[in-house]
Protein backbone atom coordinates (compact mmCIF):
# COMPACT_ATOMS: atom_id res chain seq x y z
CA UNK A 1 0.00 0.00 0.00
CA UNK A 2 1.87 3.03 -1.19
CA UNK A 3 -0.24 6.08 -1.67
CA UNK A 4 1.63 9.17 -2.81
CA UNK A 5 -0.97 11.92 -2.75
CA UNK A 6 -4.49 12.90 -1.74
CA UNK A 7 -6.82 15.13 -3.76
CA UNK A 8 -9.92 16.69 -2.20
CA UNK A 9 -12.84 18.47 -3.83
CA UNK A 10 -15.33 20.58 -1.89
CA UNK A 11 -17.88 23.24 -2.67
CA UNK A 12 -20.75 24.70 -0.63
CA UNK A 13 -20.19 23.85 3.04
CA UNK A 14 -16.59 22.92 2.29
CA UNK A 15 -14.83 25.29 4.64
CA UNK A 16 -16.52 23.80 7.68
CA UNK A 17 -16.00 20.28 6.33
CA UNK A 18 -12.28 20.87 5.77
CA UNK A 19 -11.93 22.11 9.33
CA UNK A 20 -13.51 18.96 10.73
CA UNK A 21 -11.52 16.75 8.37
CA UNK A 22 -8.12 18.27 9.17
CA UNK A 23 -8.79 18.38 12.90
CA UNK A 24 -9.07 14.57 12.70
CA UNK A 25 -5.84 14.02 10.77
CA UNK A 26 -2.96 13.12 13.09
CA UNK A 27 0.43 14.83 13.16
CA UNK A 28 2.34 11.96 11.61
CA UNK A 29 0.45 12.31 8.33
CA UNK A 30 2.93 13.03 5.54
CA UNK A 31 1.18 12.66 2.18
CA UNK A 32 0.78 15.82 0.13
CA UNK A 33 -2.84 16.98 -0.18
CA UNK A 34 -4.23 19.07 -3.04
CA UNK A 35 -7.58 20.79 -2.53
CA UNK A 36 -10.05 22.43 -4.85
CA UNK A 37 -12.55 24.38 -2.77
CA UNK A 38 -15.04 26.34 -4.87
CA UNK A 39 -15.98 29.87 -4.00
CA UNK A 40 -13.46 30.58 -1.33
CA UNK A 41 -12.62 34.21 -0.66
CA UNK A 42 -9.86 35.64 -2.83
CA UNK A 43 -7.49 36.72 -0.08
CA UNK A 44 -4.44 34.58 -0.63
CA UNK A 45 -3.93 33.01 2.76
CA UNK A 46 -7.55 32.80 3.88
CA UNK A 47 -7.70 29.00 3.79
CA UNK A 48 -4.31 28.61 5.48
CA UNK A 49 -5.32 30.94 8.27
CA UNK A 50 -8.58 29.12 8.66
CA UNK A 51 -7.17 25.60 8.67
CA UNK A 52 -3.93 26.25 10.55
CA UNK A 53 -5.75 26.56 13.83
CA UNK A 54 -7.19 23.05 13.36
CA UNK A 55 -4.10 21.18 12.28
CA UNK A 56 -0.32 21.00 12.53
CA UNK A 57 0.08 20.42 8.80
CA UNK A 58 1.52 23.06 6.52
CA UNK A 59 -1.13 24.82 4.41
CA UNK A 60 -0.38 26.99 1.43
CA UNK A 61 -1.93 28.28 -1.76
CA UNK A 62 -0.53 26.42 -4.78
CA UNK A 63 1.89 28.32 -7.03
CA UNK A 64 2.37 27.63 -10.71
CA UNK A 65 5.23 25.12 -11.36
CA UNK A 66 5.65 24.53 -7.62
CA UNK A 67 6.90 21.02 -6.79
CA UNK A 68 4.53 18.93 -4.64
CA UNK A 69 6.15 18.26 -1.27
CA UNK A 70 5.16 15.78 1.43
CA UNK A 71 3.49 17.01 4.58
CA UNK A 72 1.98 20.00 2.79
CA UNK A 73 -1.62 20.84 2.00
CA UNK A 74 -2.05 22.92 -1.16
CA UNK A 75 -5.22 24.60 -2.38
CA UNK A 76 -6.11 26.14 -5.71
CA UNK A 77 -6.16 29.94 -5.81
CA UNK A 78 -9.54 31.51 -6.61
CA UNK A 79 -10.22 31.63 -10.38
CA UNK A 80 -7.42 29.23 -11.39
CA UNK A 81 -7.58 25.60 -12.34
CA UNK A 82 -5.08 23.50 -10.40
CA UNK A 83 -3.50 20.54 -12.21
CA UNK A 84 -0.70 18.06 -11.54
CA UNK A 85 1.96 17.76 -14.23
CA UNK A 86 4.00 14.66 -15.09
CA UNK A 87 7.00 15.78 -13.04
CA UNK A 88 4.72 15.98 -9.96
CA UNK A 89 4.66 19.72 -9.78
CA UNK A 90 1.54 21.87 -9.90
CA UNK A 91 0.24 23.89 -12.82
CA UNK A 92 -2.23 26.76 -12.61
CA UNK A 93 -4.17 27.96 -15.62
CA UNK A 94 -7.14 30.08 -16.63
CA UNK A 95 -8.60 27.68 -19.21
CA UNK A 96 -12.36 27.65 -19.63
CA UNK A 97 -14.54 26.82 -16.67
CA UNK A 98 -15.43 23.14 -16.27
CA UNK A 99 -18.84 22.36 -14.72
CA UNK A 100 -19.22 26.15 -14.50
CA UNK A 101 -16.30 26.12 -12.09
CA UNK A 102 -12.75 27.39 -11.98
CA UNK A 103 -11.00 25.90 -10.12
CA UNK A 104 -12.70 22.63 -11.06
CA UNK A 105 -12.47 19.44 -9.02
CA UNK A 106 -12.66 17.29 -12.17
CA UNK A 107 -9.68 19.11 -13.70
CA UNK A 108 -7.53 18.47 -10.60
CA UNK A 109 -8.69 14.87 -10.12
CA UNK A 110 -8.25 13.83 -13.76
CA UNK A 111 -4.76 15.28 -14.06
CA UNK A 112 -3.72 13.78 -10.69
CA UNK A 113 -5.14 10.36 -11.68
CA UNK A 114 -3.05 10.46 -14.86
CA UNK A 115 0.13 11.13 -12.92
CA UNK A 116 -0.36 9.05 -9.75
CA UNK A 117 -2.48 6.16 -11.11
CA UNK A 118 -3.16 3.65 -8.31
CA UNK A 119 -1.17 5.67 -5.80
CA UNK A 120 -3.81 8.38 -5.45
CA UNK A 121 -6.64 8.87 -2.95
CA UNK A 122 -9.57 11.01 -4.18
CA UNK A 123 -12.09 12.51 -1.75
CA UNK A 124 -15.32 14.37 -2.54
CA UNK A 125 -16.91 16.44 0.23
CA UNK A 126 -20.03 18.56 0.60
CA UNK A 127 -21.16 20.68 -2.37
CA UNK A 128 -24.09 21.78 -4.43
CA UNK A 129 -23.07 20.71 -7.93
CA UNK A 130 -21.67 17.67 -9.75
CA UNK A 131 -18.04 18.68 -10.05
CA UNK A 132 -15.75 15.82 -9.00
CA UNK A 133 -17.91 12.91 -10.19
CA UNK A 134 -16.06 12.52 -13.52
CA UNK A 135 -12.74 12.98 -11.74
CA UNK A 136 -13.60 10.22 -9.28
CA UNK A 137 -14.50 7.93 -12.18
CA UNK A 138 -11.03 8.54 -13.62
CA UNK A 139 -9.29 7.90 -10.26
CA UNK A 140 -11.21 4.63 -9.89
CA UNK A 141 -10.38 3.60 -13.46
CA UNK A 142 -6.67 4.14 -12.79
CA UNK A 143 -6.83 1.98 -9.66
CA UNK A 144 -6.78 4.75 -7.03
CA UNK A 145 -8.86 4.79 -3.85
CA UNK A 146 -12.16 6.73 -3.90
CA UNK A 147 -13.78 8.09 -0.76
CA UNK A 148 -16.90 10.26 -0.45
CA UNK A 149 -18.20 12.13 2.56
CA UNK A 150 -21.33 10.43 3.83
CA UNK A 151 -24.17 12.44 2.19
CA UNK A 152 -26.17 12.01 5.40
CA UNK A 153 -23.79 14.32 7.25
CA UNK A 154 -22.78 16.60 4.34
CA UNK A 155 -24.03 20.16 4.66
CA UNK A 156 -25.01 20.00 0.99
CA UNK A 157 -25.31 16.46 -0.34
CA UNK A 158 -25.52 17.00 -4.13
CA UNK A 159 -21.81 16.68 -4.84
CA UNK A 160 -21.24 13.52 -2.77
CA UNK A 161 -24.41 11.99 -4.22
CA UNK A 162 -23.37 12.80 -7.79
CA UNK A 163 -20.05 10.99 -7.24
CA UNK A 164 -21.79 7.98 -5.66
CA UNK A 165 -24.25 7.76 -8.56
CA UNK A 166 -21.56 7.94 -11.22
CA UNK A 167 -18.89 5.72 -9.69
CA UNK A 168 -18.82 2.59 -7.55
CA UNK A 169 -17.13 4.47 -4.73
CA UNK A 170 -14.85 2.43 -2.46
CA UNK A 171 -15.84 4.02 0.84
CA UNK A 172 -18.53 6.40 2.11
CA UNK A 173 -17.49 7.80 5.47
CA UNK A 174 -18.01 10.65 7.91
CA UNK A 175 -15.40 13.45 7.98
CA UNK A 176 -14.14 12.18 11.32
CA UNK A 177 -13.59 8.68 9.93
CA UNK A 178 -11.96 10.00 6.75
CA UNK A 179 -9.51 11.99 8.90
CA UNK A 180 -8.70 8.97 11.05
CA UNK A 181 -8.32 6.78 7.99
CA UNK A 182 -5.93 9.19 6.24
CA UNK A 183 -3.75 9.24 9.33
CA UNK A 184 -3.26 5.50 8.87
CA UNK A 185 -1.96 6.06 5.33
CA UNK A 186 0.95 8.27 6.40
CA UNK B 1 -13.43 -7.79 28.98
CA UNK B 2 -12.97 -6.47 25.47
CA UNK B 3 -14.58 -8.45 22.68
CA UNK B 4 -12.34 -9.67 19.85
CA UNK B 5 -13.38 -8.78 16.32
CA UNK B 6 -11.57 -10.39 13.41
CA UNK B 7 -11.57 -8.41 10.16
CA UNK B 8 -10.54 -10.18 6.96
CA UNK B 9 -9.76 -8.47 3.65
CA UNK B 10 -6.88 -8.88 1.21
CA UNK B 11 -6.82 -5.17 0.33
CA UNK B 12 -5.06 -3.38 3.15
CA UNK B 13 -6.82 -0.01 2.71
CA UNK B 14 -10.12 -1.82 3.34
CA UNK B 15 -8.80 -3.18 6.64
CA UNK B 16 -7.78 0.32 7.64
CA UNK B 17 -11.23 1.64 6.73
CA UNK B 18 -12.89 -1.03 8.90
CA UNK B 19 -10.49 -0.21 11.69
CA UNK B 20 -11.33 3.51 11.41
CA UNK B 21 -15.04 2.74 11.55
CA UNK B 22 -14.83 0.43 14.56
CA UNK B 23 -11.83 1.51 16.59
CA UNK B 24 -13.66 3.66 19.13
CA UNK B 25 -15.85 0.71 20.18
CA UNK B 26 -14.68 -1.25 23.24
CA UNK B 27 -13.22 -4.05 21.12
CA UNK B 28 -9.87 -5.51 20.10
CA UNK B 29 -9.44 -5.62 16.34
CA UNK B 30 -7.47 -8.47 14.82
CA UNK B 31 -6.65 -8.33 11.10
CA UNK B 32 -6.17 -11.07 8.52
CA UNK B 33 -5.34 -10.67 4.82
CA UNK B 34 -6.48 -14.06 3.50
CA UNK B 35 -8.62 -17.06 4.40
CA UNK B 36 -5.81 -19.21 5.74
CA UNK B 37 -4.58 -16.41 7.95
CA UNK B 38 -8.13 -15.95 9.28
CA UNK B 39 -8.58 -19.65 10.05
CA UNK B 40 -5.21 -19.82 11.82
CA UNK B 41 -6.20 -16.88 14.04
CA UNK B 42 -9.59 -18.46 14.75
CA UNK B 43 -7.90 -21.63 15.96
CA UNK B 44 -5.52 -19.80 18.23
CA UNK B 45 -7.62 -17.20 20.00
CA UNK B 46 -11.20 -16.54 21.01
CA UNK B 47 -13.05 -14.43 18.44
CA UNK B 48 -16.48 -12.92 19.12
CA UNK B 49 -17.34 -11.64 15.64
CA UNK B 50 -15.84 -11.85 12.16
CA UNK B 51 -16.14 -9.34 9.31
CA UNK B 52 -15.31 -11.34 6.24
CA UNK B 53 -14.59 -10.19 2.70
CA UNK B 54 -15.86 -12.70 0.13
CA UNK B 55 -13.23 -12.28 -2.55
CA UNK B 56 -10.05 -13.51 -0.90
CA UNK B 57 -6.96 -14.65 -2.80
CA UNK B 58 -6.79 -18.18 -1.40
CA UNK B 59 -10.01 -19.61 0.07
CA UNK B 60 -13.16 -17.57 -0.66
CA UNK B 61 -15.17 -16.05 2.18
CA UNK B 62 -17.99 -18.61 1.96
CA UNK B 63 -15.54 -21.49 2.29
CA UNK B 64 -13.91 -19.79 5.28
CA UNK B 65 -17.39 -19.36 6.81
CA UNK B 66 -18.27 -23.02 6.20
CA UNK B 67 -15.13 -24.09 8.00
CA UNK B 68 -15.97 -21.74 10.86
CA UNK B 69 -19.46 -23.23 11.15
CA UNK B 70 -18.10 -26.78 11.22
CA UNK B 71 -16.13 -26.11 14.39
CA UNK B 72 -18.09 -26.62 17.57
CA UNK B 73 -16.74 -23.52 19.29
CA UNK B 74 -17.58 -21.23 16.37
CA UNK B 75 -20.77 -22.78 15.07
CA UNK B 76 -22.84 -19.77 16.14
CA UNK B 77 -20.17 -17.05 15.87
CA UNK B 78 -21.66 -14.01 14.14
CA UNK B 79 -20.30 -13.55 10.62
CA UNK B 80 -20.76 -10.35 8.62
CA UNK B 81 -19.90 -10.83 4.96
CA UNK B 82 -18.57 -7.81 3.07
CA UNK B 83 -18.69 -7.77 -0.71
CA UNK B 84 -19.13 -5.54 -3.71
CA UNK B 85 -22.10 -7.60 -4.92
CA UNK B 86 -24.66 -10.13 -3.72
CA UNK B 87 -24.22 -13.41 -5.56
CA UNK B 88 -25.95 -16.75 -5.89
CA UNK B 89 -23.50 -18.36 -3.48
CA UNK B 90 -24.76 -16.09 -0.70
CA UNK B 91 -28.33 -17.33 -1.15
CA UNK B 92 -27.04 -20.89 -1.02
CA UNK B 93 -25.00 -20.12 2.07
CA UNK B 94 -27.87 -18.62 4.05
CA UNK B 95 -30.13 -21.54 3.14
CA UNK B 96 -27.57 -23.75 4.78
CA UNK B 97 -26.61 -21.50 7.70
CA UNK B 98 -29.01 -18.69 8.52
CA UNK B 99 -28.07 -18.11 12.13
CA UNK B 100 -25.99 -15.00 12.99
CA UNK B 101 -25.16 -14.19 9.40
CA UNK B 102 -25.31 -10.79 7.81
CA UNK B 103 -24.22 -9.25 4.54
CA UNK B 104 -23.07 -5.70 3.84
CA UNK B 105 -22.65 -4.62 0.26
CA UNK B 106 -19.71 -2.30 -0.41
CA UNK B 107 -19.67 0.63 -0.20
CA UNK B 108 -21.58 0.07 3.02
CA UNK B 109 -23.16 2.53 5.42
CA UNK B 110 -20.63 2.74 8.22
CA UNK B 111 -23.26 3.72 10.83
CA UNK B 112 -25.31 0.64 9.94
CA UNK B 113 -22.25 -1.55 10.14
CA UNK B 114 -21.34 -0.16 13.58
CA UNK B 115 -24.90 -0.72 14.73
CA UNK B 116 -24.85 -4.33 13.61
CA UNK B 117 -21.43 -4.99 15.16
CA UNK B 118 -22.68 -3.57 18.47
CA UNK B 119 -25.87 -5.62 18.20
CA UNK B 120 -23.98 -8.88 17.75
CA UNK B 121 -21.50 -8.13 20.51
CA UNK B 122 -24.22 -7.18 22.99
CA UNK B 123 -26.24 -10.30 22.33
CA UNK B 124 -23.53 -12.85 22.67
Amino acid sequence: MNYEAVVIGASAGGLGALQVLFSNIGNKFKLPVLIVQHLHPESEDYLSQLLKSYSHLRFKEADDKEPIRPGTVYYAPANYHLLVSNDKSMVLNVDEKVNYCRPSVDVLFESAADVYGPHLIGIVLTGSNQDGAAGMAMIKRKGGLTIVQDPKEAEVDAMPRAAIEKVKIDHILSLEKIGKLLTKFY
Amino acid sequence: MKKNVLIVDDFEPNLLVLESILEDLPISIIKAVNGEDALRILLNQPIDLILLDIKLPDINGYEVARMIRKHKKSKSMPIIFLSGFVDQEYSEFIEEYSNNIDFFQKPFDSDELRKQVKHYLNHK
